[in-house]
């Protein structure tokens, strides 16, 4: 009997078994017949091995970030790339040199002799994706609706007086006082110039009290209204933005017809997607993935970031009293092995940034920073009346940085070298959330922390760095009449050549003092299929999709 | 007492209930010492005083904390969630496309756990240390003791990856429309809208993440099955009846394991629970656009109002299934009375 029991049950389980291999799909089931014949053809369409990314589609993962996909909204990491799809501003960078500015929908500019005016001479004829034509109204509004929305990147307005229209393809921008990063700001997609008639119609508004009354944001985040190679689609959150090419783009339609957004967490998991074929980019993989997809024959296209993770001590003596001193902080600064840091930790993904402004910026140069140099480190510690080293606290945030270097890592490797010249550090572990709140208050004596770009302009890490009170100085207290001058005057002045020296000069006096000190600027790696032609990365919009077409 | 009323006092009661969970879990996210703003503003936002204001006032922030909760019982009361301030839009907007994901992804992973878990357990309580037994307590170990992420990372590799025998990541094929939406599970809205090929794609990415979600509350229904079955099995009338000649076949299912189920209906129950709330490892690697990920991006960004529905639906989850389990035990065994 109980043989008989034991083959009984045996049978329910392979029962049980044949059916779920039959949902696993090993071998199709004899599907059903369709309800909707027209759907469906013979062949079974979705069965796995390979399947192709059509010709013209491209299909991108990557962790999303996306909160809005409203350009007057938007400041995440990941929404640029959406938005400069879709959208266009006045003017932009080529290719990767972000020292110049060139025209885009604006033809040519004035900047009047005293640095407060800017005429903008519009290029004429270029249509929305709802067929209306692009004039100076649709940038006024645009820029207004920014401030006015009171969001996030409204504060890019601040630097604004007043807009004007002062023809139909001619708008005037008057500034509150010169600040020579302002084109270098209108590259931002925040920036774009939307179809002020559409965004009307949605229950947009640029008024002043546009942060109560505005309620296009929804319509924005599933359409586009504006003039860019693609129209927005549809974005579902968690899942994926859609993107058709704009057949009346006014540069001539893109090569891909459309483009696929998917939000994929997992880096690992993209790997497998990208090597079975089901995606063309995989923008998260870290440095052991792609190696492993090059090995396989897979395209990798490189290139710089302007994120960087950067030390900084306070120079309180309340909150150290060691590292309040210069030579103290100096000697941390000479402690630390840089080259083990990029291509022992990072394995090359990363170029040394030398100070607080990121390379191929105006006014920068790589060879600026401290050389890893134990001995001077210990000299100056006597120098500091250290001779026999310290203790301090270093609090750091328990994320993972740009360019996948997670902070415990680099925590540890920075106590190791510090170690080595008798500095001794107590590391604490934070919540990311937890970290920052404490660091603004200016309560750490010591942490290591990222910073990404507001816009691709010195000027955007002299002031919060070098002036007195700035976002960033005042959590170390960073205090040098100098440096703020500098950091002040070098924004308001229009010649480059000169902006540059004095950005140079800045940066040797902050590395002197020592509060902040440039570790890494990440390098960006990204997967690409060996079909896929013009990929080229871009720090602020990630990618322009209307350089791209397959093979 | 009837059962109907037990069920409707148990409902009344939930009021209270789910209202002092609020309570603590608003109390909780405010130990957190840091600023919902600083989360969603960037540094150059902050400095600018009319940005601060005008983020404060438009999600409720500008007014003492007391208020701040009062104003969320208030509206909560009337049915609305509040908005969250990572996704700009209703809380119950953002639920409603979340929920039906996990949901989606429970329910598959509940089949498992008990049309495996239950098999598993009764084989090795029959066959005590002989292969089946040794057999299931290997696979209950392992589901129990590998971490998810690790299972799901191995089983995509094997079975996505390299044999190909299963799609990747995500809920459909990238090429299939989705079915329109009704119930938010891709399943069964394909089946409504007799959409075969979408329904078969959505199956078939189903499959892998339910049986990894489903893997740990498989091995603990099955352990759970088998020693409470090798308990009755023990029992006098479990000899009586097979004294009085039924067939082993009748014996195990009509009086063995009828009531072996008990605690494994408590189990199950519970696990409905402990599967909802735990999925956010396997929504990540494969992708699942569910609730464990929106809570996930809710605490990073400090999203008071979304933490608070998120706890919210699970608490309500956890006290359902509990009234359950308790309707349950008293159609699988008349001897228990409700609301005694």
């Amino acid at each position: 009997m109980r043989k008989h029991t034991l083959f009984r049950l045996t049978v329910l389980i392979a029962l049980f078994a044949l059916v779920i291999s039959a949902c696993a799909g090993a071998t199709p089931a004899p599907t059903p017949k369709p309800a909707a014949p027209t759907k469906e053809p013979t062949t079974e369409p979705t069965e796995a091995k390979a399947p192709e990314t059509g010709g013209d589609v491209l299909i991108v993962a990557r962790s999303l970030d996306i909160r809005t996909l409203d350009p007057g909204r938007q400041y995440e990491i990941t929404s640029p790339m959406i938005v400069h799809a879709a959208y266009e501003t006045l003017v932009t960078f080529a290719g990767t040199d972000y020292t110049k500015v060139v025209p885009n929908l604006a033809e040519r500019w004035e900047i009047s002799d005293d640095g407060l005016t800017y005429t903008f001479y519009l290029r004429p004829n270029v249509k929305f994706h709802t067929g209306n034509t692009m004039t100076a109204k649709d940038v006024k509004f645009s820029f207004e609706r920014l401030r006015n929305l009171k969001d996030n990147p409204a504060w890019l307005m601040d630097v604004v007086d007043k807009i004007e229209v002062v023809d139909d393809l001619t708008v005037k921008i008057t500034l509150k006082e010169p600040n020579a990063a302002f084109l270098a700001m209108l590259v931002s997609p925040n920036f774009s110039v939307l179809d002020s008639e559409a965004v009307k119609a949605h229950g947009g508004t640029s008024a002043e009290d546009a942060d109560k009354t505005d309620t296009a944001t929804e319509w924005l985040d599933q359409n586009s209204a504006g003039t860019g190679p693609f129209i927005l689609k549809g974005w579902t959150r968690g899942v994926e933005v859609v993107l058709e090419r704009n057949p009346d783009y006014w540069r001539g339609p893109a090569k891909l017809s459309k483009v696929i957004v998917k939000d994929v967490r997992d880096p690992a998991t993209q790997r497998m997607m990208i090597a079975g074929g089901d995606i063309d980019v995989a923008m998260n993989l870290d440095v052991d993935l792609i190696q492993a997809y090059k090995q396989e024959g897979g395209q990798v296209v490189e290139g710089n970031t302007m994120d960087m993770v950067y030390m900084a001590m306070t120079t309180n003596p309340e909150i150290s009293e060691p590292l309040s001193k210069k030579e103290a902080r100096q000697a941390v600064a000479y402690a630390i092995d840089y080259d083990g840091i990029i291509n022992d930790l990072m394995r090359g993904a990363a170029i040394r940034l030398p100070s607080i402004i990121p390379v191929g910026l105006l006014g920068t140069d790589p060879n600026l920073g401290y050389p890893h140099d134990p001995a001077k480190a210990k000299e100056l510690l006597a120098k500091a009346g250290y001779p026999d080293g310290f203790t301090v606290k270093m609090v750091y945030p328990n994320r993972t940085f740009a360019g996948g270097l997670a902070a415990e890592t680099l925590a540890a490797k920075i106590q190791a070298d510090l170690a080595e010249v008798g500095i001794k550090l107590d590391l604490e572990p934070r919540e990311p959330v937890a970290h920052l709140a404490d660091y603004r208050a200016g309560k750490l004596a010591m942490t290591i922390s990222p910073w990404t770009p507001d816009f691709l302009d010195p000027h955007g890490w002299a002031i919060p760095f070098a002036v007195k009170g700035g976002s960033a100085a005042k959590r170390v207290y960073y205090d040098n009449p100098k440096a703020s001058e500098l950091a002040i005057q070098a924004g308001k002045i229009t010649d480059p050549e000169k902006r540059a020296q004095m950005y140079l000069e800045l940066q040797k006096i902050m590395l002197d003092d020592a509060a902040f000190i440039g570790l890494i600027q990440p390098k960006v790696l990204i997967a690409v299929r060996p079909n896929v032609k013009g990929y080229v990365f871009n720090p602020v919009w990630w990618v322009d999709f209307y350089e791209i077409s397959k093979e | 007492m009837r059962l109907w009323q037990y069920i409707l006092r148990r409902i009344v009661f939930m009021v209270p209930l789910l209202i002092s969970v609020t309570l603590m879990a608003f109390i909780v996210s405010h130990l957190v010492p840091a600023d919902p703003l600083g989360m969603v503003l960037s540094e150059r936002a902050m400095n600018n005083p009319e940005i601060v204001q005008a983020y404060r006032e438009r999600w409720g922030l500008d007014k003492p904390l007391h208020m701040q909760y009062l104003i969320y019982v208030w509206n909560l009361l009337h049915g609305d969630f509040g908005d969250s301030i990572a996704t700009q839009r209703p809380i119950l907007r953002d639920l409603a496309q979340f929920l039906p994901a996990t949901l989606e992804l429970t329910l598959a992973a509940m089949v498992f756990t008990i049309f495996l878990g239950i098999p598993f357990g009764v084989l090795a309580a029959l066959y005590r240390d002989r292969w089946p037994d040794h057999l299931t307590r290997v696979l209950s170990t392992i589901g129990v003791s590998v971490p998810v992420f690790w299972l799901g990372l191995l089983l995509l590799n094997a079975l996505y990856f390299h044999l190909r025998l299963l799609p990747g990541p995500g809920r459909l094929d990238p090429y299939i429309t989705p079915p329109p939406t009704r119930t938010g599970m891709i399943t069964v809205d394909s089946l409504l809208a007799g959409d075969w090929r979408a329904f078969w794609s959505a199956l078939r990415h189903l499959f892998l993440p339910a049986l990894v979600l489903g893997s740990y509350t498989m091995g603990t229904v099955s352990r759970i099955t088998r020693s409470s079955l090798l308990d009755v099995l023990a029992q006098d009338y479990i000899r009586t009846a097979r004294a009085k000649g039924l067939a082993e076949w009748t014996v195990i299912l009509r009086h063995a394991l009828r009531n072996a189920l008990i605690p494994t209906v408590t189990v199950v129950g519970l696990s409905f629970g402990d599967l909802m709330s735990g999925a956010v490892l396997t929504e990540t690697i494969f992708s699942w656009p569910g609730m464990g990920r929106y809570a996930v991006l809710a605490a990073s960004y400090l999203d008071l109002q979304a933490i608070m529905g998120v706890t919210l639906v699970i608490a309500f989850t956890y006290v359902v299934v509990n009234l359950l389990v308790d309707i349950l035990y008293a159609i699988i065994d008349p001897r228990i009375q409700v609301g005694t």
